[in-house]
């Protein structure tokens, strides 16, 4: 579960990126984050993971708080930025196996080799990163982020550069893992994923978070026969 | 076309160099870093001025001063030779801005252009110590004339011409028929390594032919007949010397000529050749087929594996091997080839016993190796890049559950045990040599190794305040970092405590010296410790 209580975040006094946002993921969905370019996504997630500090409010993680319990919160969670290039000097099969030690994964050669070979990556584990397209370097830091099994998933544009059947994949795992009682959360500008996959949505515009709710809801709400295109433009346009 | 060519070339030198070390210094008036960059430059300036002063004033005793211009033109030549076999391959292949600069609607002629201009850029870098300095020198001891300075000026322009085509031809060429997508990483460092094995080599048998002034004029005299002997293969050097030697008008006309005709020719040749090696260098290539096996899911500590990812990591990128792990292994190597190969060095064994005599309880030994091993490891550019090196991953220290200050102190380790292994090997080396008494040469590299415990941190710390993970080229890292300054001062400071010890405490029994040096150098690393255990959350704020 994750909880944003009046979070707020400037980077040039006087702008706020993220302008008191309070919202509640919880356990067993799949919530979209949506928003325009600049809205305030990534500086979301980035607040929420830890890399950026917020300047107001607490963000906790299965009631973690991230600025007090920086440990705790972030052993709750599994990330996957926006930029596979992690430590590409590395052999994937390196990469993966650190990140085992670092959370103290067992059983690791079972879980990596099952997901490397969902993932279709298994053969290529002895190369390095650096040799791998954008996509196959998403995939190893989503099988990275999963290792430890966490109760909290958090994706940054996670479908960029994915082939078809590797996004199909990754959007069944979404699934399985809500399924199991977790927390999926994602950004993305794909409308389409977000209406098929997401349990709930928030569409968030110059910082400010606009709407939360079903997909149905934000129809009902702003474009009763339109589209999700059209309901994230009536909302992120009148902003 | 020509506006385009300067436009763009301003822009590759920008990002290759940091435009955002030139914006902080003079915008934001970080009178500090002007302060550092002053003193780093004065420093090498000092070096340049000193060796040139002595060697000019050797020679003309016995009137010979005008072989030392032609000794600066082929070191002027030597170096950009060199240096473009280093930054060539950075510059036209393995930059990111070939991924962007590619489907622009640029003319191919235009790239290539720019891209060579770069690196005749860089060229004037080194220049200013090893050409410049050198020649302005020269003029004041000579009195030259008014027209010398403008003769000098126009051969250091375009001296480099011929030496920075002739090596990116050479890179161009290899490219071709290399498969560098899958060698790239080694071809680099083998290079590299090669480079500074002749340099090493140059080094050596200069200290072994420079025992004195006689020697040094002998050196000086070979090293002259050896630039006349490439006068065939490198005419710009002969014409290069005769117009600064005799000021003659048509040799610096050919001069000017010659590198004009060679950079019409390059960009021609280079235009056909390429754009075939640049297009597929940064394609994803063949995988190893080998798959994994159980060994390959093997648990380790934490910290080892920290430590061991950061040491993959430094290693197998040529440009982070090369910049920052060779130079802390080069130097003391250099020193203890040097010193055991030396001329004089039976006389000084010889006389051992009497230096023996002298410092019975190894006080002065003790002293003078701390000093020797702090110098030495002025140019170890490991903590200090420890974070910018990580690039965009930079941002993965702040969202794993492991305490920042922790990964910091790991991040560390890699430093502090390469530049106390080469000072080890060293100081063995030196002390069986001179037969030094071993507890000095114990406690001093005690000593040494908490000063490097203590340097380390420092440069993290350094590194932490000032990150430079935003590079187009892991070139930037190292080269144009303001922060590797920071380094170089802490070591010259250092030294100062050292030297005071050398000179008011070695009447004091060794052991108390031990403990007063033990006291100031872990004082410090632990005080650095605590700062980035304290205010690691400080720390991390500027990182992403």
């Amino acid at each position: 579960m994750i909880e944003i209580r009046n979070v707020s975040k400037s980077y040039t006094k006087g702008i706020k990126s993220v302008d008191g946002l309070n919202l509640t993921i919880n356990n067993g969905e799949i919530f979209g984050f949506l928003g325009p370019n600049g809205a305030g996504k990534t500086t979301t997630i980035k607040m929420i993971t830890g890399i950026l500090n917020s300047d107001e409010g607490e963000i906790l993680i299965d009631g973690y708080d991230i600025d007090k319990q920086p440990m705790e919160a972030k052993k709750q969670f599994g990330f996957v930025p926006d930029n596979p290039d992690v430590f590409l000097s590395l052999k994937a099969i390196e990469y993966l196996n650190f990140l085992c030690d670092i959370y103290g994964v067992e059983d690791r050669e079972n879980k990596v080799i099952n997901m490397a070979k969902k993932f279709e990556i298994y053969d290529v584990l002895n190369n390095k990163l650096e040799s791998f397209s954008h996509g196959m370097r998403q995939k190893v830091v989503i099988i990275g982020a999963l290792l430890h099994n966490p109760n909290n998933w958090i994706l940054d544009e996670p479908m960029t550069g994915l082939d078809p059947k590797s996004s199909f994949d990754l959007k069944e795992m979404m699934r399985e893992h809500a399924d199991e009682g977790k927390t999926v959360f994602f950004s993305t500008h794909v409308l389409e994923v977000a209406e098929k996959m997401c349990d709930r949505v928030g569409i968030i515009s110059k910082g400010r978070l606009l709407f939360v709710g079903t997909i149905d809801e934000a129809k009902e709400q702003f474009a009763k026969e339109g589209s999700l295109e059209k309901v994230f433009l009536e909302i992120t346009q009148n902003a | 076309m020509l506006k385009r060519i300067l436009s763009l070339t301003g822009i590759l030198i920008k990002t290759n160099i940091g435009a955002s070390m030139a914006k902080q210094s003079i915008g934001k008036k970080k009178i500090f870093t002007i302060l550092l960059l002053v003193f780093a430059y004065g420093y090498l300036t000092f070096i340049s001025g000193a060796f040139s002063y002595g060697a000019i004033s050797t020679l003309m005793i016995v009137n010979q001063h005008s072989a030392f211009i032609s000794l600066v033109c082929l070191i002027n030549i030597v170096s950009s030779l060199f240096e473009t076999f280093i930054t060539s391959s950075n510059v036209l292949y393995f930059s990111k801005d070939n991924d962007y600069l590619l489907p622009l609607p640029f003319q191919p002629f235009e790239i290539v252009a720019s891209k060579i201009n770069t690196l005749l850029v860089f060229s004037y870098f080194s220049e200013v110590f090893f050409g410049l300095i050198p020649l302005i020198v020269y003029g004041y001891l000579t009195k030259a004339s008014f027209l010398f300075y403008i003769f000098m000026i126009i051969v250091l322009i375009v001296i480099p011409f011929v030496p920075v085509f002739l090596a990116t031809l050479v890179m161009m060429v290899v490219m071709l028929f290399v498969n560098m997508s899958k060698h790239k990483s080694l071809f680099q460092t083998i290079g590299i390594i090669m480079v500074m094995v002749t340099t090493m080599s140059i080094s050596i048998y200069m200290t072994n032919n420079t025992g004195s002034q006689e020697d040094l004029l002998v050196v000086l005299n070979q090293v002259n007949g050896l630039a006349q002997s490439l006068y065939p293969y490198f005419p710009t050097l002969k014409f290069a010397s005769e117009a600064l030697i005799n000021a003659s008008f048509v040799s610096l006309l050919l001069l000017v000529l010659i590198s004009a005709v060679s950079y019409v020719v390059m960009i021609s040749v280079s235009n056909r050749i390429y754009f075939k090696g640049v297009v597929g260098s940064s394609s994803t290539g063949s995988y190893s087929k080998r798959k994994v096996e159980k060994k390959d899911f093997v648990k380790g500590s934490l910290a080892l594996s920290y430590v061991a990812k950061e040491f993959k990591c430094l290693i197998r990128k040529p440009v982070y091997f090369t910049q920052c792990v060779l130079p802390s292994l080069i130097l003391p190597i250099i020193m203890t080839v040097t010193f055991s190969q030396a001329v004089g060095v039976d006389e000084l064994v010889a006389d051992s016993s009497q230096i023996t005599i002298f410092d019975k309880s190894g006080q002065i030994t003790f002293s003078v190796l701390v000093l020797i091993c702090i110098f030495m490891s002025m140019y170890t550019y490991i903590s200090i890049t420890a974070v910018s090196r990580d690039g965009s991953s930079a941002t993965f220290m702040k969202y794993i559950p492991l305490p920042f200050y922790q990964q910091l102190v790991y991040k560390c380790i890699p430093d502090i045990l390469l530049t106390f292994v080469s000072n080890l090997m060293m100081m063995t080396v030196v002390a069986a040599k001179l037969k030094l008494p071993v507890l000095a040469v114990v406690l001093a590299l005690v000593i040494f190794l908490i000063f490097a415990v203590g340097r380390s941190f420092f440069g993290v710390i350094i590194d932490c305040k000032k990150p430079r993970h935003n590079f187009t080229s892991e070139y930037q890292v190292v080269k144009s970092n303001p922060s590797i300054f920071y380094d170089i001062v802490y070591n010259f400071v250092l030294l100062i405590p050292s030297a005071l010890s050398l000179m008011i405490l070695s009447d004091l029994p060794l052991l108390v010296i031990f403990l007063i040096n033990l006291l100031f150098h872990a004082g410090l690393s632990y005080g650095f410790y605590r700062y980035i255990r304290e205010k690691d959350f400080k720390l991390a704020q500027k990182i992403f």
